[in-house]
């Protein structure tokens, strides 16, 4: 009922809101964590004090976007334990993981990325420690620290700054056979132009790195398809409440992002639905019109994946629209 | 002896102050509702009779608002003339065109009649003169005899006064509209017909010699409005605020489409509905705090979905009672309110019925009798949602399919038996059915749905009600019924579901009342309430409730079959005491549970007092205990917890009510609620010994307060106008645990305003409008935005849950109504427009991917239904 009401209620929203797969200003993309877990070999009827154990430190670093505007961004990551809003809480252990300025992302002759080093030592374990003496589940299997990241345009005040977060997992090594995650990994991105069923792979790297990205007329539908190596998609084991073990299989999902244009579905892959439909892996990246492109208009294009268990990687390419 | 009294028809009236060029009655007012005083019982059995003069102030509308004895006479006469002469309603005087107060002057006269004994004569055969509906010398034969029935509906109309004015002859009808004249002589009269809510008749007749007159009367009700109402005996009262309206009062307020129910929603203490969902919410609780009884037994709900109309035919309706709080002892497992729909009889005096069609759907009742002693009666609706659909939307490409059909449909049936001294008997049988079916496919795209869902309910109520010793009346009723919800889920070509959801709950239930009058100063209302639900979750879905974060995991479904079961055994007593002014009700209810194996047991006293401040004023005040068990999937073994317990609350409040006549009623009442034991959700888990771990799901760690203050002035059906204005203010806060702060429960509205009023025009025409307003809904406004890397979304920031609010919700809806009254049938035409002005009123705020940009979700703004009824 309630369903049918919230439809009901969609059916009357009358809002008309900026399309999310468009990245228009200032915004993280991606932040990766290498590696996204880390297991520890723990006996489970008699854990040890968090504080005694070891852990590898963590590089973490964030793909951040600002198209049409050419300026130099400040950085900051902070890990700290979860909060319903992804930022640090006042009181809360904090361990910092890195900052700095990086060049603008579009235009500087070499890739820029914001990353940091989480490290293992005594103030991530009295965070670990905060986190597990606070989870509802007391640390059963795993818990996640976040990092909370912070990016502002050089000069702005402080409240323009944008906020994003990403989360580290540090899993008890039960049942000993377990294995951590690992990101996951792409063969290419194939691209159909003109939907005619004839692909080239996607070349990726900015639109600063390409001296003759794929060209493509104003509105011209290309479809999408990353191509994954048959290693991509892992087995892994997680542990029961009632003491057993469960084998699952990842899924891998895709989120589709661009400078200009449009796509025909901002986020692919994951999980079946509520229906049973198998998950589209593809999607289909529509050029920008020539009022958009004018005289022409290189279109960046990102393409992030992700795994269910923190897992992620993230890939560029550039189009460029020519009327 | 019988004693009788009537008023001097033609009185002399009192003219109008004058003042300096006063206004000329242009019209004098005229009596059309005359009230027979009750006969003083001691005076009566003393002999005496008396002339009471009495001067009646009549307002503009016709109402006796003040009645003053011009030379008492005591004896109880003159109370008994003074409250008779109040109930007078008067087509108004008019002064130069225009309705103005009057004084008018009468007498009121109380005779008695000698009982003389029946002596049998060939033919034909007079009746006793002591026999309902006969008048003048038994020995002698009816002369003049016939029946009054309603216009239009043929109801035979009992108790109406039947007179020849120039024998002065007065007699009323009997139960079935009879009355017969005895020994009246051949001539010329004019026989006058006067009844409570009837356009008065002047008939001449004439009688020949050695002939005798059947004739039928037909009475038109004042205004021509054929859905008017029935005049109901008050019961006692063992509650401090029971708000009660009647299927006939309430068919014509507008924005209701005509549905007696939903004008709950406009009543003190109910707070506005969202759009669509269509609950009650009372005094800021969750809907599901609020029991909804039908003839005394549980229902899981009352609308069909959608908001749509009630699942009963307002035909079947006798009367809907709403406990804001405070209720009898025989209301219990409920720490809200209480809604309690009481169903008509289907007793009748032919076969009436009734057709009514609007735009959304088309309902039909039909009541007859088979025999003298048994009756039946049955109703049913189907909307065609579904068909109006079907044209609304547009059609899909070729070679794909697009299917949408949401229909409802319900049904009710009702057989009594009256067994004369050894009672009633009454079997009512009440069906529901909501459902809707989605199916979507495109051979251009490999993703396709089909969705089913589908909510239903059924209920048999038996009823025996038959007298003990004494004033005592014994009620015994059984009651058997099923509730499911249904969904499920595949890809449009698939042969099965993919996902599915089956939940019935069977209810066997069983209530015992006895009640009635102790002694003279005594009342009790006591009885049995037993209740055995058992619920069956049959789920095909992907479960992953056994390990840390399932959310994006790919698991296969699996088959899931899962039973919980609630038996419940109650034992309730409300004892009235009248202290003199003071009447003090002490209740008490002890309910013992058995939950899935686990017993629990819950004990409410509560107390009521009502304290008659004096003939106008009333004070009242109460307290109580309320217990509440689960809801079943709480104490399910995997998903619940074994261990919860009930749910409670406590109730108090103070409050009065002024009715300076009868037409006015205020109530006023502060109230506070503290809810405590609440059933809230946990992710926590219990870590064993061994290293494994048991999810708590649920656990009673949750509180909440209410308070506020509802007042209500209400001007009660007249001939001409009802109206109500209420306003609420309401402060409902929980907690799910005492870790964590207050905050505003999700249907909080502080301030609530309702105003309805309907006027008949005359010439079968009436005009109603209503206006709503009340606070905002609660809302979670976020200051920001945090991008969540892992999922690719955005988390809000907020400075804090539900600290922000929608913005105020006002609607003002109209409705006009044309009837025509027939001799044997009826019909209405009307338009009922909700949202007259078309505000756009905001039911939530949506917001852009990261909580930038913000927009109202609005409701329908403007909503237009033309319906059409007939009855007879």
């Amino acid at each position: 009922m309630k369903r049918l009401a919230a439809l009901a209620l969609a059916l009357a929203a009358c809002g008309t809101f900026e399309d999310p797969a468009i990245v228009i200003d200032l915004r993280i993309l991606a932040t990766t964590a290498q590696p996204p877990e880390q297991l520890i070999p723990i006996d489970p009827n008699n854990p040890p004090d968090p504080s005694t154990l070891t852990l590898a430190p963590v590089e973490l670093c964030s793909l951040i976007a600002e198209p049409g505007i050419d300026r130099p961004l400040e950085w900051q990551m902070i890990a700290c334990p979860p909060s319903n809003d992804g930022r640090c809480q006042d009181g809360d252990p904090t361990v910092i993981v890195g900052g700095g300025m990086i060049e603008d992302p579009e235009t500087a002759p070499v890739p820029q990325m914001a990353c940091g080093r989480l490290e293992g030592g005594a103030p991530t374990l009295l965070v670990l420690k905060n986190t597990i003496e606070n989870d509802p589940l007391a640390g059963f299997d795993h818990v996640d620290i976040q990092v909370s990241i912070r990016v502002q345009p050089s000069g702005v005040p402080a409240d323009q700054a944008i906020w994003g977060t990403k989360a580290v997992r540090y899993g008890a090594q039960v049942p000993a056979e377990r294995t951590p995650n690992q990101n996951p990994t792409l063969t290419r991105i194939d691209a159909d132009v003109g939907e005619t069923g004839a692909s080239v792979p996607l070349t990726l790297g900015r639109c600063a790195d390409q001296a003759t990205p794929l060209t493509v007329a104003p509105g011209t539908r290309i479809k999408l398809l990353p191509v994954e190596p048959p290693s991509a998609r892992e087995d892994y084991l997680v542990p029961t409440f009632s003491g057993g073990v469960r084998m699952l299989h990842e899924n891998l999902s895709y989120q589709w992002l661009a400078g200009a244009g449009s796509y025909t579905r901002g986020s692919s892959g994951g999980p079946k639905d509520g229906v049973g439909n198998e998950p589209e892996l593809d999607s289909t990246f529509v050029a920008p019109t020539s009022d958009v492109v004018g005289a022409g208009l290189d279109v960046p294009l990102w393409v992030v994946q992700r795994d269910e268990r923190l897992g992620l990687a993230w890939y560029e390419s550039c189009v460029r629209v020519a009327p | 002896m019988v004693g009788t009294a009537h008023a001097d028809d033609g009185a002399r009236r009192d003219t109008p102050p004058q003042p300096a060029k006063a206004p000329v009655m242009t019209k004098a007012p005229v009596l059309v509702q005359a009230v027979a005083p009750e006969y003083p019982k001691a005076a009566l059995a003393a002999g005496k009779t008396a002339d009471v003069a009495v001067k009646i102030h009549v307002d503009a509308d016709g109402v006796v608002t003040a009645v003053d004895v011009v030379t008492p006479v005591g004896d109880g006469f003159d109370e008994a003339a003074q409250a008779a002469a109040m109930q007078y309603v008067f087509d108004p005087a008019e002064y130069d065109g225009v309705p103005g107060p009057i004084v008018v002057e009468t007498t009121i006269h109380f005779v008695l009649d000698k009982v003389v004994e029946t002596v049998p004569v060939e033919p034909p055969q007079p009746a006793p003169d002591d026999a309902p509906g006969h008048v003048g010398d038994a020995r002698l034969p009816v002369t003049i005899r016939g029946q009054i029935r309603e216009l239009s509906t043929r109801r035979h109309l009992g108790g109406v006064i039947v007179s020849i004015a120039e024998l002065g002859m007065d007699v009323i009808t009997d139960d079935d509209g009879n009355f017969a004249f005895h020994g009246v002589l051949p001539g010329t009269y004019k026989l006058l017909v006067v009844a409570e809510r009837y356009e008065r008749v002047e008939k001449p007749i004439v009688l020949a010699k050695d002939d005798a007159l059947d004739l039928v009367v037909r009475l038109r009700p004042l205004n021509g409005n054929p859905y008017e109402t029935v005049v109901e005996g008050e019961r006692e009262v063992l509650e401090v605020t029971r708000r009660k309206l009647t299927r006939d009062q309430l068919t014509s307020v507008p924005g209701t489409f005509g549905d007696p129910i939903r004008a709950i929603q406009a009543l003190p203490g109910i707070a506005r509905s969202p759009f669509g969902l269509g609950v009650i919410i009372v005094r800021g609780s969750n809907p599901d705090d609020t029991g909804i009884f039908i003839d005394g037994h549980r229902v899981p709900g009352i609308f069909h979905f959608l908001g749509g109309p009630s699942i009963i035919n307002p035909e079947f309706l006798d009367s809907i009672e709403l406990y804001p709080g405070g209720f009898p002892a025989r209301f219990g497992r409920q720490h809200g309110g209480v809604v309690a729909i009481e169903t008509r009889a289907s007793k009748s005096d032919g076969v009436h019925g009734s057709l009514a069609i609007d735009i959304l759907n088309a309902a039909g009742y039909v009541r007859a009798p088979i025999t003298k002693r048994v009756s039946v009666a049955v109703a049913g609706r189907r909307s065609y949602l579904d068909g109006v659909l079907a044209l609304l939307l547009p059609k899909p490409k070729a070679g794909a399919q697009r299917v949408v059909v949401p229909v409802y449909y319900d049904g009710q049936a009702r057989v009594d038996v009256d067994l004369g001294k050894e009672g009633k008997l009454s079997v009512l049988g009440l069906i529901s059915s909501d459902a809707l079916k989605v199916v979507n496919s495109n051979p251009d795209e490999q993703a396709s749905l089909k969705l089913n869902a589908a909510i239903d309910f059924f209920r048999v109520i038996g009823k025996y009600t038959r007298p003990l010793a004494g004033d005592l009346t014994l009620t015994l009723s059984p009651a058997f019924g099923r509730d499911s919800v249904a969904f499920s889920g595949s890809q449009a070509q698939a042969a099965g579901p993919y996902s599915q959801l089956a939940v019935t709950q069977n209810t066997l239930s069983y209530r015992m009342r006895v009640a009635g009058r102790l002694g003279k100063h005594t009342y009790l209302d006591s009885g049995i309430d037993y209740e055995s639900r058992v619920t069956n979750y049959d789920v095909l879905a992907a479960i992953g409730d056994d390990f840390r974060n399932s959310f994006g995991a790919d698991l296969p479904t699996e088959q899931l079959n899962r039973g919980v079961s609630q038996t419940a055994l109650g034992l309730h007593g409300d004892v009235a005491i009248d202290l003199g002014k003071l009447r003090l009700v002490p209740g008490l209810r002890v309910d013992g549970y058995v939950l899935s194996g686990q017993t629990r047991a819950s004990i409410d006293p509560r107390l009521v007092a009502k304290l008659a401040l004096s003939s106008m004023w009333t004070g009242k005040a109460y307290a109580g205990v309320f217990h509440q068990p689960p809801q079943p999937e709480a104490f399910d073994q995997r998903f619940g917890n074994p261990a919860i317990g009930i749910e409670r609350g406590l109730h108090g409040g103070i409050g009065a009510e002024w009715q300076p006549d009868r037409m006015w009623h205020m109530d006023v009442e502060a109230y506070v609620v503290r809810r405590q034991n609440l059933v809230a959700f946990t992710n926590d888990v219990v870590v064993n010994e061994d290293g494994t771990a048991t999810p708590v799901n649920f656990r009673n760690s949750g509180d909440g307060w209410t308070y506020g203050f509802e007042g209500m002035i209400r001007r009660e059906l007249s001939e001409r106008a009802y109206g109500w204005l209420t306003y609420t203010f309401s402060r409902s806060k929980r907690r799910l645990n005492n870790e964590m702060g207050y905050a505003l429960n999700a249907f909080d509205q502080t301030h609530i305003i309702n105003a309805v009023a309907s006027y008949k025009l005359g010439r079968g025409w009436e005009l109603g409008a209503r206006f709503r307003l009340a606070t905002g809904l609660p809302e979670t406004q976020p200051s920001g935005a945090t991008f969540d890397a892992d999922s690719g979304g955005y988390l809000g920031v907020d400075p804090g849950f539900r600290t922000a609010r929608a913005p105020y919700f006002t609607q003002t809806d109209v409705r006009a109504e044309k009837s025509w009254l027939f001799d044997t049938w009826s019909m209405g035409v009307y338009l009922d427009i909700q949202n007259v002005f078309a505000r756009d009123n905001v039911e939530a705020i949506e917001y852009d991917y990261r909580f930038r940009k913000s927009a109202p979700v609005t409701s329908v703004p403007f909503l237009p239904t033309l319906g059409i009824r007939g009855q007879w």
